[in-house]
């Protein structure tokens, strides 16, 4: 079914004619549509040949070929179990099987200078969103997000204005049978010297095949500060992609968090551009895998200009027979002097199975810069355990003890405290052994 | 309390253990002293369950008990206690934590519930005053900094938590300054009773003039080559173990 040779792999699995798709739309998005079609027919999806989908199997996902589905009724879901749920926040958007859904979103009363359309909305508009139109040929999951879009978020922020509460965001796919696709594209503007919370968490309800893809565009203003949190929890079956391009002016600053807890595939590639001096650029997550689930953390950051910094740190436990790949790149550009840039991947193996691939690159084109990259990747400390056994503490909950701490500095980054517990909540019932379970209930 | 029989170990394929016989009755405290490398510490890991040392014969009875047939974990819930001579460092588990977790799950294996934090905390603090260890060393991770003698304190911090029945005492005093090994000592000494029994391994007669022994043995190329009261420590200390190294070479 999936035509593949050395250097081309058709997209026609993951990319069947939607007729229904583009109803109701303006002239530019069917536009859009249209040419991002042909960029993929003409690139075609990643082969293993693309540096960053090597170690990548995308076969799986080829053979299910999750189509999107025409706009049905509406789906019985009564609530959104999001990270923040029962919070009070500033907006909630509620996506389910990748359409925005009213009824369970809170979109009213936006505080002053806050402005969130759904994307099928703008689609309908006169004009094209210039964020839109971005393209990324490296990237083909990208231009597969813009001619299958469905919806997304559309958020700016006014200059100046500094939300007191987050924008939390649920994507739910109910994934009852067959395989199905949902493709979004979100595009986040922050003006100058605004400050934004935005907590994202995606799940699926029911045990068929989904892939969920999302582009996300993120433009940051002079001293605007966003602070991104995202939660992945994925089942066997489910596929989520997805690519963030953000572009940091003078003094904005990105803090990104991403949480990977499951999903058979399940990538997370951001791009961010530090275009602007004294602008600082945070990523850091956690990669939660076991059974055969496969996990990518691809980012990319570019200091363009003098004096910028980054910092990433992404730690890894992976039990069975699990995989995840890590590659960072850090490129400096020539004449970005001052530049400060720093890159963390630490990764625990818990089975002989499991496999990471960590690749942390720098590319340095200036000579003052302070920049600092590292991998480590090991099993439990056999020490360690025996000296928690000779202490009366049981070998699965030994194990635990060492994963929890292995991840104990993980949320650092996490500035919001009910936010880092409810990770931190997540976290521990991911590394908890089943009889461990029990005890602490 | 302890019987071990003809116990002979092996580390890869080499003989460390070769035929120990111990008898260490309720309430005594016994002394193993002994050159380097003659299997002190191996005897102290087997008997904790620690992997890598295949028993080729003879067996280890704890309270009646095949002790060798446990998990370390088993062990440590029926009330043996080992301080280990290379304290481990566990980096991202805090002291406080950790004692919790032990205390706890020693108490779950033997059906009593766990202890809220308030009874622990009242447990723990009787213990930290008598030993000097300050909150501040509670909240560091396990080990993690500490200094040699922090370590060996630690250990002993641990055993008063768990006031285990049978307590094997690795080269505790190594290490420690001169107020420290008081300190420890009587730590140890206040956990002496008729029903608590202890095996001390140390290098110092030093030692055995806080902790004074019932029985006194030497152990040299895996063998207990000489037992006695607390005079042989005394002995020890002044001829070293020549003597022995010659009986082994006949
Ligand atoms: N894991 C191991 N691999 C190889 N040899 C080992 C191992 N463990 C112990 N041995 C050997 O077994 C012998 C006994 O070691 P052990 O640590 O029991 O000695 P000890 O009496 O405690 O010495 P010390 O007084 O120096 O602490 C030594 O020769 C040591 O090298
Ligand atoms: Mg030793």
């Amino acid at each position: 079914m999936a035509t593949s040779t050395r250097n081309f792999r058709s997209p026609e699995p993951l990319a069947p004619a939607t007729a229904w798709l583009g109803d109701g739309e303006a002239a530019w998005a069917a536009g859009l549509r249209t040419a991002a079609r042909a960029r993929l027919a003409a690139h075609g999806l990643p082969t293993a040949k693309a540096e960053t989908w090597r170690h990548t199997n995308l076969n799986r996902l080829l053979a299910l070929a999750p189509a999107p589905e025409a706009p049905g009724g509406t789906p019985a879901l009564d609530h959104a179990p999001g990270l923040l749920a029962g919070e009070a926040v500033a907006a909630r958007l509620v996506f389910v099987d990748g359409r925005l859904n009213p009824a369970l979103s809170q979109l009213d009363e936006l505080p002053a200078g806050l402005e969130i359309r759904p994307l099928a909305a703008v689609l309908g508009d006169g004009q094209a969103p210039e964020a839109l139109a971005q393209e990324d040929a490296t990237r083909p999951f990208h231009d597969l997000a813009t001619a299958l879009m469905s919806d997304g978020m559309v958020l700016e922020l006014s200059p100046g204005t500094v939300l007191e509460r987050p924008i939390e965001c649920v994507h739910i796919a109910l994934a009852d049978e067959g395989a199905k696709a949902h493709h979004l594209r979100h595009l986040i503007r922050l003006g100058a010297e605004s400050a934004a919370d935005i907590v994202e968490s995606r799940l699926t309800l029911g045990t068929g095949a989904t892939l969920v893809n999302e582009s996300t565009s993120i433009d940051l203003a002079a001293g605007a500060h966003l602070s991104l949190t995202r939660l992945y929890e994925g089942g066997a079956e489910d596929h989520g992609i997805r690519q963030s391009f953000a572009r940091l002016d003078k003094g904005a600053r990105l803090e990104a968090f991403v949480a990977l807890l499951g999903g058979a595939l399940n990538r997370e590639e951001i791009v961010a551009e530090v275009v602007g001096e004294t602008a600082s650029c945070d990523l850091a997550g956690v990669y939660l895998l076991a059974g055969r689930q496969h996990g990518d953390v691809i980012t990319e950051v570019t200091h363009a200009v003098p004096d910028t910094t980054s910092n990433q740190v992404f730690k890894g436990v992976l039990d069975d027979r699990a995989q995840a790949v890590f590659q960072g790149r850090v490129t400096v550009a020539p004449g970005a002097q001052g530049t400060d840039g720093r890159q963390l991947n630490k990764t625990l193996l818990l089975s002989d199975e499991a496999e990471i691939d960590t690749k942390p690159e720098l590319e340095i084109y200036a000579d003052d810069v302070k920049c600092a990259h590292g991998a480590t990747t090991g099993a439990l400390d056999e020490d360690a355990l025996f000296y928690l056994r000779a202490r009366g503490i049981p070998l699965a909950r030994a194990r635990h003890l060492l994963v929890e701490a292995f991840l104990t500095d993980a949320l650092e980054g996490v500035t919001s405290a009910p936010l880092r517990e409810a990770l931190a909540a997540r976290i521990q019932a991911w590394s908890a052994p089943e009889d461990a379970k029990g005890e602490e209930a | 309390m302890l019987v071990i029989e003809n116990l002979h170990v092996s580390v890869g394929d080499k003989p460390v253990l070769r035929g120990i016989d111990l008898e260490i009755a309720a309430g005594e405290v016994h002394a193993i002293m002994g050159p380097n490398g003659s299997g002190k510490s191996t005897l102290s890991y087997v008997l904790a369950g620690r992997e890598g040392y295949e028993v080729t014969a003879g067996r280890a009875l704890f309270e009646g008990r095949d002790l060798l047939a446990q998990a370390p974990e088993e062990r440590a819930a029926d009330g043996l206690f080992l301080a280990f001579q290379y304290p481990v460092e566990l980096p991202g588990v805090t002291n406080m934590n950790f004692l919790k977790e032990s205390v706890n799950a020693v108490r779950a294996k033997r059906d009593e519930g766990p202890l809220d934090a308030m009874q622990f905390l009242k447990h723990v603090r009787a213990k930290t005053s008598q030993l000097a260890i300050t909150d501040e060393m509670l909240r560091r991770a396990v080990n993690v900094g500490f200094s040699g003698g922090e370590k060996k304190r630690n250990e002993v911090l641990q055993m008063a938590v768990l006031e285990p029945k049978l307590a094997v005492l690795d080269e505790t005093d190594s290490g420690l300054d001169i107020d420290a090994l008081k300190i420890v000592s009587e730590g140890v000494n206040a956990l002496r009773s008729p029903e608590r029994s202890m095996l001390v391994i140390t290098h110092y007669q030093r030692l055995l003039n806080h902790i004074v022994p019932d029985r006194v043995h030497v152990l040299a190329h895996g063998r207990i080559v000489d037992s006695g009261g607390r005079e042989l420590a005394e002995k020890l200390e002044a001829s070293g173990y020549a003597d022995y190294e010659a009986t082994e070479a006949a």
